[in-house]
C-alpha cells in the first residue's frame, strides 16, 4: 500500500503522455456527475471545479448533482453522464460496466477510511457496545457510510437490523455527523475523509462527535465512466486534466479546497477489498 | 368592621378625607382600566399566538409531511432543524413528530425524544387532545398540535412546544407600567387634592384658631385685611363670625350690667331692710337713753336699761356685720364655712319680720366646704329673698343646707303661689349664659348663673297645692387647687 502514491504518480504521468492533445475545439458538453461525497452546499468549490475542467478540457462542462449514489450510478450506467465521482461500492457492484477514470489522492494515497462515530461525550470504547443503538448510515450505496459497517457486522454474523435498534439513511456524510452531533443517532457510519475535512471546516459541529472505530484503508471514491466509453478521447482528456490538477494554479486551489493532493490513475484492484466486503454481505443469509 | 370604618371616616379631617377619596376613586378607575387593558391584551396575544401558530404549523407540516409519509428519520429531523431557524417569531423549544402509534419519528431535540420511543406524558395527552393550541401560563409554555392526515388517513402528529415568556413579560411589563403610572397619578391627585383642600379650608382653620383662643379668653374678631383677602363666601363667613363675636361681647356686657343692677337692687332692698332693722330698735334705744338720763341713779333701772341698750345694739351689730360679710369688696376666693350661712336669717329679717314669716332653718354643713363662700351666700340669699317675697303673711319658708363628700345642696321652699313661667325662663337663661329676661326673675337668673359658674344647677319645682321648692346642687371638688380653677 505504501507504494501506491508512486505508482499512481507514474500511472498518471503515463496517461498524460498517451493522451492525445486536442487539436480542435470540442463543442459538446462534458457531463460530470457529483454525489454527496462532496461537501454539500460548497458552491465555490463546484464553481471552481467546473471552471477548471472546462478550461483544461476546452469544452463546456456540466456538473450534475444527485442526492443518492443510486441516482448517480443509474445516470452513469444509462450513459447520460460522461463521468461521475462515485463511491467505491457502486464501482464494485458494476465491475463489468464501469471503469476508473482517476482516483483522488488523500494524504498522498488513493485511500481513505470509514469511521464509526459516536457523540463526543459518550462513554463507549468498542463498536460492540453500540448494540441497540439508533445508527445513522450515509447511503445504502456508500462504502464508508454503509458497506464497511454492514460488512463488519456480517463478519460477526450480525446484520444492521439485528444489531442496531433503529437505522436510517441521511444521504450525506455531513448529515451523519449532524445526526450524531444532535443526538438523533447514537452512532453513525461516515466517510473518514469527510469527517477529517469537516473537523477543520466546522470544528464546532464535528467536535461534538468522536471516532470510535477506524476501518482499514480502502480505495478512495473514484471518478468513473462507462467501461465502453473508457478509451474515448473525452475520457482520456478528463483523466489527463484530473491527473494534472496539481500542475496548475487553479487546479492547486481546487485541490486545496478539497484538501486532496491530486488525482492518479489506479488499477481496478485498488477496490478489491471493497469488492470483498460486498461479496461478504451478499453471501449473508437474509 | 364597616361601622369602625364609618367612625374613622367621620373622624378624619376634611383635608385628609377629600384627598383619600380622590386617591380611592383614582385607584378604582386605574384598576378597572388596567383590567380592561390587560384583558384586551390577553385576547390580542392569544389571537396573535393562534395565528402565528397556525402559520408555523402550516409551514412545518408542508415540509414534514412527505418525510413523515416515508417515515424518513433524517429528513424529518432536518426539516424540523431548519424550521427552528426559519420562524423567528416563535420561541420554539422543540418540535416532535410522532407516528400514528404514538412513537417518535424525529424531534428537533433528539436527545430528549429518541426515535422510536413513546412520547412522554403529558405531551402524549396533548398530542391526542384534538386541540391545536394548549397554553399553560404557569409554566410559561404553549403547545401547538397538528394532526397530519393524507387521503383521510392519519399519518402522524406534529407537536411543538414554545416559550411564551416574552408574551407574558410584555403583559407583566404593561401591568408594572400601569401600576407605576396609576400609582403616580393617584399620588399626584391625592397630593393635589390635599393641597387644594388645605387651601380651601384654610379660612375655616382661621375661625377654628379664633374659637380655640376664645375658649381661653375673650374671642377676637377676624382682622379686616383677612376679610378683604378671602373669597366672597369666606368673607361673608368672617363677617358673620365677627358679628357673632360682637353680639357675644354685647350680651356679656349686658349680663354683667344686669348682674350689677341686681346687686344694687338687692343692696337697696337690704339697705332699706337694714335701715328698718336699725330704726326699729333705735326708738327703744333713744327711750332707753332718756330713761338712763332720768333714772340712771337707780341701779336696777340702769342695769335693765343698759341690758336693753346692749341687746338693741347687738341686733344692729349683727345686721351690719352680715351686710359687710356679703358685700365685702375683696375678690379673694374664700371657702364656705358652716358660719357663713348662719347670719343669712339676719339679712332677711326685714322680709320675715314684716310678713311674720316663720323661717325653718336647718344648716347641716360641716365646718368647711370646698366651694366659694361668696357665690353660695349670694345664691342662698337670692333664693331666700324670693321665697319670702312669694310667701303670704304668717306663712312658712324653709331652708336646708347639706353637704356630703361629693356635693353641696341647698333647698329653699315657700308657701307662695308656685313658680311663674317667667321664673323658669330666667333660670334657664342664667344657666345657659344668656342675657336676663326683661322684667321679673332677676334673682333666679343670678342664682342660675352663679350655679352654672360653680358647675352646679338649680332644680325648680312647684307643689300641687302651690308653694315652690328650689334646690341648688353643685359638685364639690376633691382638691383645693381644682376649686381655685373653678373659681
Amino acid at each position: 500500500m505504501i507504494g501506491i502514491p508512486r505508482r499512481s504518480f507514474l500511472s498518471g504521468a503515463a496517461a498524460a503522455l498517451v493522451a492525445p492533445i486536442p487539436t480542435a475545439r470540442a463543442s459538446t458538453t462534458l457531463s460530470f456527475g457529483l454525489t454527496p461525497v462532496f461537501l454539500e452546499s460548497d458552491i465555490a468549490l463546484l464553481g471552481n471545479l467546473q471552471s477548471y475542467l472546462s478550461r483544461t478540457l476546452d469544452r463546456p462542462v456540466s456538473l450534475v448533482k444527485r442526492r443518492t449514489y443510486q441516482e448517480m450510478t443509474a445516470l452513469l450506467l444509462s450513459g447520460e453522464l460522461d463521468a461521475a465521482w462515485i463511491c467505491g461500492f457502486p464501482f464494485v457492484q458494476h465491475p463489468d460496466k464501469l471503469a476508473l477514470v482517476a482516483v483522488p489522492l488523500y494524504r498522498h494515497q488513493p485511500l481513505y477510511q470509514s469511521y464509526m462515530i459516536v457523540a463526543a461525550e459518550r462513554a463507549v470504547s468498542t463498536w460492540q457496545e453500540l448494540r441497540g443503538d439508533i445508527h445513522a448510515f450515509s447511503d445504502p450505496d456508500s462504502n464508508s457510510g454503509y458497506l464497511v459497517t454492514t460488512a463488519l457486522l456480517a463478519e460477526n454474523h450480525l446484520t444492521p437490523q439485528s444489531f442496531f435498534g433503529t437505522t436510517f439513511f441521511t444521504y450525506g456524510h455531513r448529515n451523519v455527523i449532524r445526526a450524531v452531533a444532535a443526538g438523533l443517532a447514537g452512532s453513525g457510519s461516515v466517510d473518514g475523509y469527510i469527517w477529517d475535512v469537516m473537523s477543520n471546516r466546522e470544528p464546532a459541529l464535528v467536535s461534538k462527535t468522536r471516532v470510535l472505530r477506524r476501518s482499514e484503508l480502502l480505495g478512495f471514491p473514484p471518478v468513473a465512466c462507462l467501461r465502453s466509453n473508457h478509451e474515448s478521447a473525452g475520457i482520456t482528456q478528463l483523466a489527463n486534466a484530473l491527473v494534472r490538477t496539481s500542475e496548475d494554479d487553479q487546479g492547486r486551489r481546487l485541490l486545496s479546497m478539497l484538501q486532496l493532493d491530486g488525482f492518479a490513475i489506479e488499477p481496478d484492484s485498488l477496490f478489491d477489498d471493497i469488492a470483498a466486503k460486498f461479496a461478504l454481505i451478499q453471501r449473508q443469509p437474509a | 368592621m364597616i361601622g369602625g370604618l364609618r367612625v374613622l371616616a367621620a373622624r378624619l379631617p376634611l383635608a385628609l378625607k377629600v384627598p383619600l377619596l380622590v386617591a380611592a376613586l383614582t385607584v378604582l378607575v386605574a384598576i378597572v382600566i388596567s383590567q380592561v387593558i390587560l384583558s384586551r391584551l390577553e385576547k390580542e396575544q392569544s389571537a396573535s399566538l393562534h395565528d402565528l401558530a397556525s402559520v408555523f404549523m402550516d409551514g412545518l407540516s408542508t415540509a414534514v409531511t412527505p418525510w413523515l409519509l416515508r417515515q424518513d428519520v433524517w429528513e424529518t429531523f432536518d426539516s424540523l432543524d431548519r424550521a427552528r431557524q426559519q420562524y423567528g417569531g416563535i420561541d420554539l423549544l422543540f418540535v416532535v413528530v410522532t407516528l400514528p402509534d404514538g412513537s417518535v419519528l424525529a424531534a428537533s431535540a433528539p436527545e430528549r425524544f429518541k426515535t422510536g420511543s413513546a412520547l412522554p406524558a403529558p405531551l402524549a395527552t396533548f398530542a391526542a387532545s384534538g386541540r391545536d393550541l394548549i397554553i399553560d401560563e404557569r409554566l410559561h409554555k404553549a403547545w401547538l398540535i397538528r394532526a397530519v392526515d393524507q387521503e383521510q388517513f392519519h399519518v402522524g402528529t406534529i407537536l411543538a412546544e414554545i416559550d411564551i415568556s416574552k408574551l407574558l413579560a410584555v403583559r407583566r411589563e404593561l401591568l408594572i407600567t400601569l401600576f407605576i403610572v396609576n400609582g403616580g397619578l393617584t399620588l399626584l391627585l391625592g397630593t393635589a387634592g390635599y393641597v387644594m383642600v388645605r387651601r380651601m379650608i384654610r379660612p375655616l382653620s382661621l375661625i377654628q384658631g379664633k374659637l380655640a383662643t376664645a375658649s381661653s379668653g375673650r374671642p377676637q374678631p377676624i382682622e379686616d385685611i383677612m376679610i378683604e383677602r378671602a373669597g366672597p363666601e369666606y368673607a361673608g363667613l368672617y363677617r358673620r363670625f365677627n358679628d357673632m363675636i360682637r353680639g357675644q361681647a354685647e350680651r356679656e356686657a349686658l349680663a354683667a350690667e344686669l348682674a350689677n343692677q341686681e346687686k344694687l337692687a338687692m343692696l337697696g332692698r337690704l339697705a332699706s331692710g337694714m335701715a328698718h332693722e336699725v330704726n326699729n330698735p333705735l326708738g327703744g334705744l333713744m327711750n332707753a337713753v332718756d330713761t338712763l338720763d332720768v333714772h340712771g341713779e337707780d341701779t336696777n333701772a340702769r342695769r335693765r336699761t343698759i341690758d336693753l341698750l346692749r341687746r338693741g345694739l347687738a341686733g344692729i351689730q349683727q345686721v351690719v356685720r352680715a351686710a359687710l360679710v356679703t358685700y365685702r369688696s375683696d375678690d379673694r376666693t374664700r371657702l364656705l364655712t358652716h358660719a357663713d350661712l348662719e347670719d343669712l336669717p339676719f339679712l332677711i329679717q326685714h322680709e320675715t319680720g314684716v310678713k311674720q314669716i316663720e323661717l325653718q332653718w336647718r344648716n347641716e354643713l360641716p365646718r368647711e366646704v370646698q366651694i366659694d363662700a361668696s357665690s353660695i351666700r349670694q345664691i342662698a340669699l337670692n333664693l331666700l329673698l324670693n321665697a319670702c317675697a312669694a310667701t303670704p303673711e304668717r306663712g312658712q319658708v324653709s331652708f336646708a343646707a347639706t353637704a356630703d363628700g361629693e356635693s353641696l345642696r341647698l333647698l329653699v321652699t315657700d308657701q307662695g303661689p308656685g313658680l311663674p313661667a317667667v321664673a323658669l325662663t330666667a333660670a334657664r337663661a342664667g344657666a345657659a349664659g344668656e342675657a336676663a329676661p326683661v322684667g321679673q326673675g332677676l334673682g333666679l337668673w343670678t342664682a342660675s348663673r352663679l350655679a352654672a359658674r360653680l358647675g352646679g344647677r338649680l332644680s325648680l319645682r312647684s307643689g300641687p297645692a302651690g308653694g315652690a321648692a328650689v334646690e341648688f346642687a353643685a359638685p364639690l371638688p376633691k382638691e383645693r387647687e381644682d376649686l381655685r380653677e373653678v373659681a
